[in-house]
């Protein structure tokens, strides 16, 4: 496959639909897909993450200052108690990082299985049932601008 | 009795246990008996239901930080009741905590929206230090249990120290209304009381005395106002153990009595596992009514509605019951089980105030048929 994008003219205003091109698209598509939904669903977790923290940051001194009181507890140990309720949130985190990534890992493998049973790769060109596979140029006669809107020839040729 | 429990004591071990654990940067956890019918025993030596060893961890995460902060909250104004020797109801306690959250912002996030909130926290800390909530200075409404009597006289102990008698005979026609706290109540008899009789109704109760039941024989009789408040409950274990006398429970043959009233009585609840050996009264016996007494008395009984929801709910759960509370699963309570099968099967339900249509011109036609079933030995 060429490396350059093959235009109709020399204007570069269209570009060639060839099938090629097409399955490239959906092929860039499919990748960016699978990209963005791994991004958003560690920025959900790392949300989650982040609320589940704040809610226990919210009551702890509360629970803290409450103990320290009925103890007759000085400052320091409550210093020493929030101290040590910080290091626990920062286990808690880590561990949600860590649960993160491993379920990435897990599903980068599951799809690398389920694409090893299928022979191809999931965003393999030729593999990937088209739902109306685009017809050839010569019989439609039909190309893509740059800004995705596809025109005919005779329109163009009008235009 | 749980009166010499030191709830400041264990209050600041437990407090400093959780502190103890945050400053190793662990994990605290608050343990707190588990209450439920899976946690109950029956020993029919013990007579009541105690709790077995299954224990509710409250471990320091994101859903439970809530919970633990508002315990500490509720436990340090118990705290500063117990201190200035102040009482409050459930109801009482929602508000001084709701009082706190408004004048100390920093509370906000534990503010309560309704009072069931806060009562479960209370139950929660009475689960977890394994004490009353009477011992936490937290006292329900002391509903049901008027006692009538000509020979029962009652020493009680004030909080200040001081000694208070009541001679039941001279109260007149008013009753003498059982405290939550039995253990502050002394009884002695004036004369040999017999038996005590506790009737189901109140209203029955009223009637019976009111018709001079309590004159002509020597007992004490109270009326136990549907199912037995805790104040009930300790005052007939009161009576039990002190007085050694027989107590006899009257009350509608159906299996609502049957399951949630008499066996609260006599066993204790699921739900109260730490208080039940102060607040039930094993020996009692259920009078009546009695299946058998429909026949030999002509009773108007009637059948279960069973598209009615809430008897066909207690039919469902004496149907558990049989499979799965221990209470009924031992054979010493065989005659109440009988009963419960009895109504199962026959859908059938006589209440008690049928006794007063046997002979309707005979005003004391019911107090006879009683009299003469516990001289006969006519009881479960």
């Amino acid at each position: 496959m060429s490396p350059f994008i093959k235009f109709k003219n020399a204007s570069k205003e269209t570009v060639d639909a060839s099938d090629e091109l097409v399955e490239e698209i959906r092929r860039a598509l499919i990748q960016a897909g699978q990209k963005l939904s791994k991004h958003i669903r560690r920025e959900e977790k790392e949300a989650d993450v982040e609320k589940k923290l704040r809610h226990i940051e919210q009551f702890a001194p509360i629970l803290i200052d409450g103990a320290c009181r009925i103890t007759g507890s000085d400052k320091g140990r409550r210093e020493k108690a929030l101290e040590g309720l910080a290091k626990l949130l920062g286990r808690e985190a880590q561990l949600a990082e860590k649960e993160l990534n491993e379920a990435i890992a897990h599903s980068e493998l599951a799809i690398e299985k389920l694409e090893k049973t299928m022979g191809h790769s999931i965003a393999d060109l030729s593999a990937i049932p088209t739902i109306e596979k685009p017809r050839k140029e010569e019989d439609t006669d039909e190309q893509l601008t740059l800004d995705g809107i596809s025109e005919s020839k005779g329109k163009r040729l009008k235009k | 009795m749980a009166t010499d429990v030191d709830i400041n004591g264990l209050s600041v071990e437990l407090c400093e246990k959780l502190l103890r654990d945050l400053e190793k940067a662990k994990r605290p956890v608050l343990k707190a008996t588990k209450c439920s019918l899976d946690n109950s025993f029956y020993n029919p030596k013990v007579g009541y239901l105690t709790p077995g060893d299954k224990k509710v961890l409250t471990e320091l995460n994101v859903s439970s930080v809530k919970k633990m902060s508002r315990a500490i909250f509720i436990l340090e104004l118990i705290l500063r009741n117990l201190e200035v020797g102040a009482t409050n109801t459930k109801r009482e306690i929602y508000y001084i905590a709701k009082g706190e959250i408004k004048h100390n912002s920093t509370l906000k996030p534990l503010d309560f929206d309704d009072q069931s909130e806060s009562d479960e926290i209370i139950d929660f800390i009475g689960e977890m230090l394994e004490v009353y909530r009477e011992d936490l200075n937290c006292y329900a409404n002391d509903r049901g249990g008027q006692t009538y009597s000509q020979q029962l006289v009652v020493v009680e102990t004030m909080p200040d120290g001081t000694k208070a008698t009541i001679d039941l005979s001279t109260l007149g026609t008013a009753p003498f209304q059982p405290k939550n706290r039995p253990q502050s109540l002394k009884l002695k008899a004036k004369k040999k009381i017999d038996y005590c009789l506790i009737v189901e109704s109140e209203g029955t109760a009223n009637t019976l005395v009111n018709s001079g039941f309590t004159k002509r024989n020597n007992c004490i009789l109270l009326g136990a106002q549907g199912v037995p408040s805790n104040a009930v409950r300790g005052w007939t274990k009161l009576i039990q153990d002190q007085l050694e006398v027989p107590c006899y429970f009257f009350g509608d043959l159906d299996a609502y009595t049957m399951q949630n009233i008499f066996r609260t009585l006599k066993a204790g609840s699921a739900a109260s596992l730490i208080r039940n050996s102060d607040f039930s009264a094993p020996e009692v016996k259920f009078l009546g009514v009695l299946p058998e007494d429909i026949k030999k008395y002509d009773l108007p009984d009637y059948g279960v509605k069973e598209n009615d929801a809430s008897e066909s709910r207690a039919l469902k759960k004496a149907r558990d019951a049989l499979a799965n509370d221990p209470f009924f699963k031992d054979k010493k309570n065989k005659g109440v089980v009988d009963i419960l099968k009895w109504l199962l099967a026959n859908k059938r339900r006589c209440e008690q105030q049928s006794y007063f249509s046997v002979n309707p011109r005979d005003p004391l036609m019911p107090e006879k048929i009683i009299i003469d079933k516990i001289k006969r030995g006519n009881y479960v």
